[in-house]
């Protein structure tokens, strides 16, 4: 170490500060208001697919929008830390367990207008205090390689079956998604039929992966036959990778649960400070532009009636759903959570 | 002659361990004269670089008072950083600045624009005495052990401090280059006429480079004297034994008379005292050995236990009957093999201790 | 009283008479805002309700998860500590051919985030992997068959191994260069064989240094939730993680932290024990060593670093991008980035993380001047301690806790790029403080006392001796506290101002999609931003001159 001091590299690292730091103090700060109102969003829902929306709003109704995206979970903790003072107006998420959670808490406010109206009260807080935008539900995705149509199974209980044992993946069971899955499960099948079947899920060698994506990929290059995930990652896998795959709908029979069908939506948070600007927001959302936007983007169901989805997505009312209204199944989440700590998983 | 000038006074200076069990140092009282050499001797660990660093005033003493050029500078009142006192300092490990040549060590502390022809007069000069002229360019990690030093005693030399501490100068170097180094020391300290303060556990270096030493043991000053004095009369037994090569037999002391088992001496004492037991210290070089002969009792015999061979000079290790060792010298021309009985004779009258201290004889 | 001799002509640390008031004063400062986000977690832990206490005590996974952390972190730990000394050894001390390249090269890990490691690893190494896929497309479908697949345990103990491993090879580099050669000469002519005298005689004279680098390693581990989470290894974070994102629940996270915390202020405690007792023999001086001849098997070690740490990874991202170049799916113009959108986020992460290495050194300087030079005194380690127990907490809580502050007390500050610096300041505070400790205490004080008995005062003494010296370490330091922030992902989401992305997030959007291909660019290009910044680091061409 002791050795000359390179005077050089000295000078250089001292410019290199001055200039970060002014750097810094010189960024701009907040966006101010300008004309034609507010509005600052919280999006747990990554900025590709919900952008080009919020463009959309904001050349039609001129309102500037901060758009303040991050992790789900992060960003709902930030709304319940902010009350009573919110900095955020709207928050946007992908799982509408979290938006019940936040109601359930006490942090958001009603609003229901002719436009939310016309989506099922399925997908929307009986009170008001939020709603969904877009559909995603459990599918089963198969390579062709691997599996022909014939096999599949017709009810995804049949998983747990030894001939699909080490063929299956998905994701791990405390992600939002497959979370509220298992709370269906449990509310039409009972604590102990989903006891039973998450412990063989073990025994039956289901490979858990670290999210839809990762599962979506196994199945596309044959690392398994089988796959539980979210229904778009087919037309996703297919689009980029050209993978052969196929997508299947279990439990459609007249008495099986048929799929769960899960939303992302959004909530004005109490006390926001644009409440205008948000509610013309949250009618956006429900909107036929914005829906279609959210059928095209990624492959989601729109929730308004009448509008059509991408091409190659299977359209939300050809499926049988499982009858649980979301709200009950954020209401729900919690129990499952102390349900799995209790088995032991 | 005038009264000698007293550069540093050291008045019941205290400094206690970190815990406060027990005192480091003092309380020590010592004087230092301007122009002279004082060397501070003493084995490990008895607190003579805490002296010296509490001279320097880069540890601050409990108790006492230290007073620099009859200006205080440390007491119960006052401070004074060591930067602002006049005083040079050369590590043991030199501590030469790395990152620095050779000039701008020495140089160090010193702008050349500030300073005067006569100051920079003086540094060029250091530059000469001590051979340095061409290491200027150097950095430290280029240099020999000696030449380091030098560097390091040009550089605290710069400054013409009043006082010069040395913190064992000599100890990193090769074992053969001190003695040279110590001359040369030496000599280019008094062509400066500068005043020194050594510190150092090697006693031979003590007695080359001291106008006067100051041995101390666990912190006390046991002796403050001339090499010479120290040497010939030391004040206590352990002063004794860490300055010379003595050894100590017992002995019995009454009113006039010194038993020991070397001989009897006639003494006189100044007060009455009662019988009692003594130390004896015997210098190697008063022994006298010869060969036995018949008629003399087994009580003076000594055997020889060891003999080792130093060129000039032979030492044996001696046994008395009574079990007790001590050491001869003698000049080889007489020799005697291991194993060997020999009379031994204590030529003069030794020193006697009592309780460590140096006992007066009338 | 003589047992207590030997200690008596040690030069005493404590200065005299000076007390370090001011540095006592601003360490304090510092130390409590930066550990504000830490004891508000402590405090909601604390104040937590009860039954959670009880609900988590009854849980059987979190001790499957202590221990799994327990044994990653010493594995991780220790496999750095060998792989950094070793490497530290052979460039340092060996005439290992192309020294002079793989000393930059073996910090190029720094440069790449674990998680992108993770995600290479992952991608690569297994029987559907890229290297499979490459083993096929070449014909050699037996070789595809067995490539094995590195997960679990085993993969999260790789990627940290390699992707830590630089900590403690910088840190044990600088030592060894400051390491009194003169000792060790004495001791190789003493007839000690080589493996003995490093062992018992170069190892603990580097000792403090390890002990500093061991310390952010451990810690980082115990840390890290991304690399864990990707390689399928649940540890102690998975819980932290899972309460938080789950439940929304603040107060559980934060009673799970609590361990995190106490288990870090344990390793300090560790740290400084090591540290405490060895009394360091620097010299100023060294004669040139004659570096040791080297084996080929020393080169094939670095070869092999080189390699896996940074080659393998950089190289799937360049045929990630090539494929995505070659293959354009519609994906690339939802998830990918446009080039000038890349360089303008890189531009954030530059200044952000500019500006709080800067201001980490500025921070880190006083308190770690304070913690070595008057080691002895009450509160100097205290505020080291402060201010580094939060290190092992997630960085999303550091960053919720800090936002909350900011709301409450200085709105202003609310999403502002000052707050992501804060929030830099506050995870990355450790590493400023680690490293300048280490390089302090290879500056003998000595040193400084010379230069006061040369009429030196105590700021000249700092600005002629002291700073220039340290020079190298300040060098690391800024390196280490800049590269974490520039790779840094929960706390800048969560705390950026709107438009203010940086790298690391583009990667995350398209990444955490599986839309590697889309985020193979601002990888690489994170990658490519950090690289001039190893001229910082190693100085070797310039010592290579001075040394005869």
């Amino acid at each position: 170490m002791i050795q000359p001091p390179v005077g050089r590299r000295w000078l250089t690292l001292v410019l290199v500060s001055v200039f970060c730091i002014t750097g810094v103090s010189l960024q701009p700060a907040q966006t101010s208001a300008q004309q034609g109102g507010q509005l600052i969003i919280y999006s747990g829902r990554r900025e590709p697919l919900i952008v080009p929306v919020i463009d959309l709003f904001k050349k039609a109704t001129g309102i500037q929008i901060t758009l303040k995206s991050g992790e789900d979970q992060a960003l709902a903790n930030l709304v319940l830390q902010e009350q009573p003072n919110p900095i955020g107006d709207v928050y946007l998420t992908v799982d509408s367990g979290l938006l019940e959670f936040l109601r359930i808490k006490g942090v958001l406010q009603t609003y229901t207008s002719d436009a939310i109206k016309k989506i099922p009260e399925r997908f929307r807080a009986a009170d008001g205090s939020w709603v969904g935008a877009s559909g995603r539900g459990r599918a089963m995705m198969y390579n062709t390689n691997l599996v022909k149509p014939e096999e599949l199974p017709k009810s995804v209980f049949e998983i747990i079956d030894s001939k699909w044992k080490g063929k299956v993946s998905m994701d791990n069971l405390r992600k939002e998604s497959t979370l509220a899955w298992i709370t269906s499960m449990r509310l039409a099948k009972g604590a102990a039929f989903t006891q039973n079947f998450v412990l063989k899920l073990k025994e039956n060698q289901v490979i858990f992966l670290d999210g839809g994506p990762e599962v979506r990929k196994a199945v596309g290059r044959g690392q398994v036959a089988l796959g539980l995930l979210n229904h778009y990652h087919y037309n996703i896998e297919l689009r980029d990778n050209k993978s052969p795959v196929g997508v299947h709908y279990p439990d459609q029979g007249p008495t099986d649960v048929g799929i769960l069908v899960n939303a992302a939506g959004a909530a004005i948070v109490k006390g926001a400070k644009h409440v205008a600007e948000a509610r013309k927001f949250l009618d956006f959302l429900v909107s036929a532009e914005a829906q279609k936007i959210f059928a095209e983007l990624n492959y989601e169901w729109p929730l308004l009636p009448g509008v059509a989805t991408a091409e190659g997505v299977r359209p939300l009312d050809s499926l049988k759903q499982t009858p649980v209204s979301l709200d009950k199944l954020g209401q729900e989440l919690q129990n499952t959570l102390d349900f799995l700590d209790a088995i032991g998983f | 002659m005038s009264a000698p000038n007293v550069i540093l006074q050291l008045d019941k200076v205290t400094k206690a361990y970190g815990d406060h069990s027990a005192n480091a140092l003092g309380p020590l009282s010592l004087q230092v004269i301007s122009g002279e050499f004082t060397v501070i001797v003493g084995p490990s660990g008895c607190g003579k670089t805490t002296l010296l660093r509490l001279i320097a005033g880069l540890e601050r003493p409990d108790a006492g008072t230290i007073i620099l050029n009859g200006n205080p500078v440390a007491s119960f009142s006052k401070w004074v950083a060591p930067e602002e006192r006049p005083i040079g300092m050369v590590f043991q490990d030199y501590s030469l600045f790395p990152h620095l040549t050779v000039e701008r060590n020495i140089y160090f502390g010193l702008k050349k624009k500030n300073l005067d022809s006569k100051q920079i007069q003086h540094i060029e000069n250091l530059f000469d005495l001590l051979g340095l002229k061409t290491l200027r360019s150097r950095y430290p990690h280029e240099l020999s052990g000696g030449e380091q030093q030098r560097v390091a005693v040009a550089r605290a030399l710069a400054h013409q401090p009043a006082l010069i501490l040395f913190d064992e100068p000599f100890s990193n170097l090769d074992a053969h280059l001190r003695p040279r180094m110590r001359r040369e020391l030496k000599k280019l300290l008094r062509e400066l006429k500068s005043t020194a303060l050594f510190v150092t556990h090697d006693q031979t270096e003590a007695i080359e480079l001291a106008d006067r030493m100051a041995v101390l043991r666990a912190g006390q000053l046991e002796q403050l004297d001339t090499p010479e004095l120290i040497y010939r009369c030391p004040a206590t037994r352990f002063v004794a034994k860490f300055v010379g090569e003595a050894d100590f037999i017992r002995g019995l002391l009454q009113p006039n008379l010194l038993e020991t088992e070397l001989g009897n001496f006639a003494i006189r004492t100044s007060t009455k005292l009662a019988t009692q037991e003594v130390d004896v210290m015997v210098d190697p070089r008063s022994l006298e050995l010869t060969p036995l002969s018949g008629n003399i009792s087994s009580e003076k015999q000594a055997q020889i236990v060891l003999r080792q061979f130093r060129g000039a000079e032979i030492l044996y290790a001696l046994r008395l009957p009574s079990g007790q060792e001590l050491r001869a010298i003698t000049i080889a021309s007489r020799s005697f093999s291991e194993g060997e009985f020999v009379q031994v004779k204590l030529s003069s009258l030794p020193a006697i201790y009592y309780q460590n201290k140096r006992f007066d004889l009338v | 009283m003589s047992s207590k001799a030997a200690l008596f002509d040690s030069p005493k640390k404590i200065r005299p008479g000076f007390v370090p008031w001011l540095l006592l004063i601003f360490s304090a400062l510092v130390a409590l805002a930066l550990a504000a986000p830490m004891l508000f977690i402590v405090y909601q832990g604390l104040t937590a309700d009860p039954s959670i206490w009880q609900r988590l005590w009854r849980l059987g996974r979190l001790q499957t998860l202590f221990i799994n952390t327990f044994i990653l972190t010493l594995i991780v730990t220790t496999g750095t500590l060998f792989l950094g000394v070793a490497l530290a050894w052979l460039t340092e001390r060996t005439n290992v051919p192309g020294k002079r390249w793989w000393t930059p090269l073996l910090s190029l890990p720094l440069l790449i985030p674990g998680y992108l490691l993770a995600i290479a690893y992952e991608s690569f190494w297994s029987r559907w992997g890229l290297l499979a896929e490459v083993l096929t497309s070449w014909g050699m479908n037996d070789i595809a068959a067995i490539v094995p697949s590195i997960t679990g345990l085993l993969g999260a103990s790789i990627v940290l191994i390699l992707s830590l491993y630089p900590y403690v090879y910088l840190l044990a580099r600088a030592a060894l260069r400051g390491v009194n050669t003169a000792l060790e000469d004495t001791a190789r002519t003493c007839g000690l064989n080589p493996r003995k005298f490093f062992w018992f005689m170069t190892l603990p004279l580097i000792r403090p240094s390890l002990v500093a680098a061991a310390l952010l390693v451990a810690v980082m581990t115990m840390a890290d939730y991304a690399v864990v989470a990707r390689m399928g290894f649940p540890t102690f974070t998975n819980a932290v993680y899972s309460q938080l994102t789950t439940r929304l629940d603040r107060s559980t996270a934060s009673v799970l932290s609590l361990a995190l915390i106490v288990a870090t202020v344990l390793l300090i405690m560790f740290q400084l024990y090591l540290w405490g007792k060895g009394r360091h023999y620097y010299r100023t001086s060294r004669q040139p060593i004659a570096p040791e001849a080297s084996s080929s098997r020393g080169l094939m070690l670095i070869l092999i670093v080189v390699l896996s740490a940074f080659l393998l990874p950089v190289g799937i991202f360049l045929y990630w991008m090539v494929q995505g170049w070659l293959h354009p799916t519609q994906a690339n113009a939802i998830w990918g980035t446009g080039l000038a959108d890349l360089l303008r986020f890189a531009w954030h992460g530059l200044l952000s993380a500019g500006s709080a290495a800067t201001l980490a050194l500025a921070l880190a300087l006083p308190m770690a001047y304070l913690s070595v030079r008057y080691r002895d005194r009450k509160f100097s380690r205290g505020f080291a301690w402060l201010s580094q127990a939060g290190l092992a907490l997630p960085g999303v809580l550091v960053a919720l806790g800090l936002a909350l502050v900011l709301h409450r007390t200085l709105p202003e500050l609310y999403f502002s790029v000052a707050a992501l610096v804060i929030a830099y300041l506050i995870l990355f505070f450790p590493f400023a403080f680690q490293t300048l400790e280490s390089g302090l205490t290879q500056i003998p004080q000595s040193l400084e006392e010379a230069a006061r008995m040369l009429r030196q005062k105590t700021v000249s003494v700092w600005r002629h001796v002291t700073l220039p010296l340290l020079v190298p370490g300040l060098m690391t330091a800024w390196v280490f506290v800049f590269t974490n922030a520039l790779r840094e992902l929960p706390a800048t989401l969560l705390l950026r101002p709107p438009g203010f992305d940086t790298l690391p997030v583009r990667i995350w959007i398209a990444a955490g999609e599986g839309y590697l291909t889309q985020a193979a660019p601002a990888a690489l290009l994170l990658i490519a931003l950090s690289l001039p910044l190893l001229f910082l680091l190693d100085p070797v061409r310039t010592e290579s001159k001075r040394t005869k």
